[in-house]
């Protein structure tokens, strides 16, 4: 399969400061070279100017964004906990994979620390392999493309991946969750011990109102007290989101929902889960 | 630029008030079309008098008869045949009971159970205790759907979900938060 292929119907875009113009385009031209239709395009994230709206060529439904850090963004407004939170959600509606590319040894702000980053500092060119890997990663992820099951397996390998140890939930269990995760004893102090978890794949069913009801019911049925994560593989409508928080702020239920944006955040950091669930390895 | 987007765009440069009602009632036709035709059909705009000034509904009807669409559900749930959707580009007033009871004589057993109000604000606590009242008392559902729902919803579709999920949850949780 070529690269083209593999980043069909999705775009690189590329945002930097105009200090950092001349890397800009060193990167560009490389990440052109590699066959992978970037996007350059010269301007900077600015406070009221909302990113994804300046994306929009067409669609941008699963685009991928290189975000260029530096000392010069750093001194950008859009790094600021608040922007960063409003960008993160306007990459989250538009379905946009933001990736981080790390141009010098400035501190990358708390609020843009989940996001996978590539260094190029140090060594620009095993850096910029490591990009481009990173590129054909975040353009293969496709949650759709998983089977319910494929998701759930895709999910516990995740939970594994940051320590916990996994028990699937067979149907006569009643319990109403998927998996049980146990954090491992060196993770319990970082990690709730253990944690119920549903996985809802729209294939199967959407995370929508009457399912995350379900949910909730079924948490306050059968553990209370439980510390419980709902892995979806697309993304909550903002009446699903209100209702949640709403049912966490009246009945205190301890429900954390990881969204197919998040998912595949965590996914980026894992390049063997990417291979393995989304065939990377044929992209060579 | 797509044209979810410059939707939005439009949607966002309407003003409140009078001054905006026309402008806001062809923008939310046109993205209620853009996002909904197909499944439901070519709407009806209607002209109605409210309050003494000319105001126009879309009716669309919605033939997802054998479909396992979320239309289809809501045409079985509230006999939704045809989905009347109104226009409230209120400045400072707000939507009031009046405004409900006004939807609820519209919506006539030929016309079905569901009304969608857009509206470029949410409604008072008046007007969601009235929706409950005629819910309780006719099965009929009144939702509100903001400025804020059109623009989501248009991104879903932008990003190739279904926009009617959202119209789902408003049902689901009205349901839910129902007295």
């Amino acid at each position: 399969m070529s690269d083209i292929e593999i980043v069909r119907n999705k775009h690189v875009f590329l945002s930097y400061s105009s200090a950092d113009s001349a890397l800009a385009h060193r990167i560009a031209a490389r990440i052109q070279a590699a066959r992978l239709p970037i996007w350059l395009d010269e301007w900077e994230l600015a406070a009221a100017d909302p990113i994804a709206k300046r994306l929009d060529r067409g669609s941008t439904s699963s685009s991928v964004l290189l975000l260029l850090f530096s000392y010069a963004a750093s001194l950008s407004l859009w790094v600021r906990r608040e922007l960063a939170a409003g960008l993160r959600d306007d990459f989250r509606a538009r379905a946009i994979s933001p990736l981080l590319v790390r141009l010098d040894n400035s501190k990358i702000p708390e609020a843009l620390m989940d996001l996978k980053y590539v260094d190029l500092h140090s060594d620009f060119d095993a850096g910029l392999a490591v990009l481009l890997q990173s590129i054909r990663d975040a353009s293969a992820i496709d949650l759709g493309r998983l089977d319910p099951r494929m998701f759930e397996l895709l999910i516990a390998d995740l939970l594994r991946s940051e320590g916990y140890d996994i028990q699937r939930i067979s149907r006569g269990q009643e319990l109403g969750f998927d998996l049980v995760a146990m954090a491992s004893p060196e993770k319990r102090s970082v990690l709730p011990e253990r944690l119920l978890v549903e996985c809802k794949h729209r294939r199967s069913e959407r995370a929508g109102v009457a399912a995350l009801h379900e949910v909730v019911a079924s948490l306050a049925r059968v553990a209370p007290q439980a510390a419980c994560l709902l892995a979806v593989s697309g993304q909550l409508t903002s009446v699903a989101r209100a209702y949640l928080s709403e049912q966490v702020r009246k009945f205190g239920v301890n429900l954390r929902v990881m969204e197919g944006a998040e998912v595949m955040q965590s996914l980026l950091q894992k390049p063997a889960l990417v291979q393995r669930y989304f065939a990377a390895g044929e992209i060579e | 630029m797509s044209r979810a987007t410059e939707l939005c765009e439009m949607l966002e440069a309407c003003p409140p008030g009078r001054a905006g009602w026309r402008q806001f009632e062809d923008r939310c036709i046109d993205t209620l079309r853009y996002l909904f035709v197909p499944p439901l059909a070519e709407p009806k705009i209607q002209p109605r008098t409210y309050s003494g000034v000319d105001r126009r509904d879309a009716v669309f009807p919605n033939r997802n008869f054998d479909t396992t669409n979320n239309w289809s559900l809501l045409y079985k749930e509230l006999d939704a045949r045809l989905v009347l959707f109104e226009f409230k580009n209120y400045a400072l007033e707000e939507i009031g009971k009046e405004e409900i009871n006004q939807t609820r004589n519209y919506l006539t057993k030929t016309m079905g159970r569901l009304a969608i109000i857009c509206c470029n604000r949410l409604p008072s606590r008046a007007a969601h205790v009235k929706r409950n009242t005629v819910f309780s008392e006719e099965r009929k559902v009144i939702l509100f759907t903001t400025t804020d729902h059109l623009k989501e919803m248009l991104l879903m579709k932008d990003r190739c979900d279904d926009p009617s999920d959202l119209v789902m949850d408003l049902v689901e949780y009205f349901y839910l938060q129902h007295e």
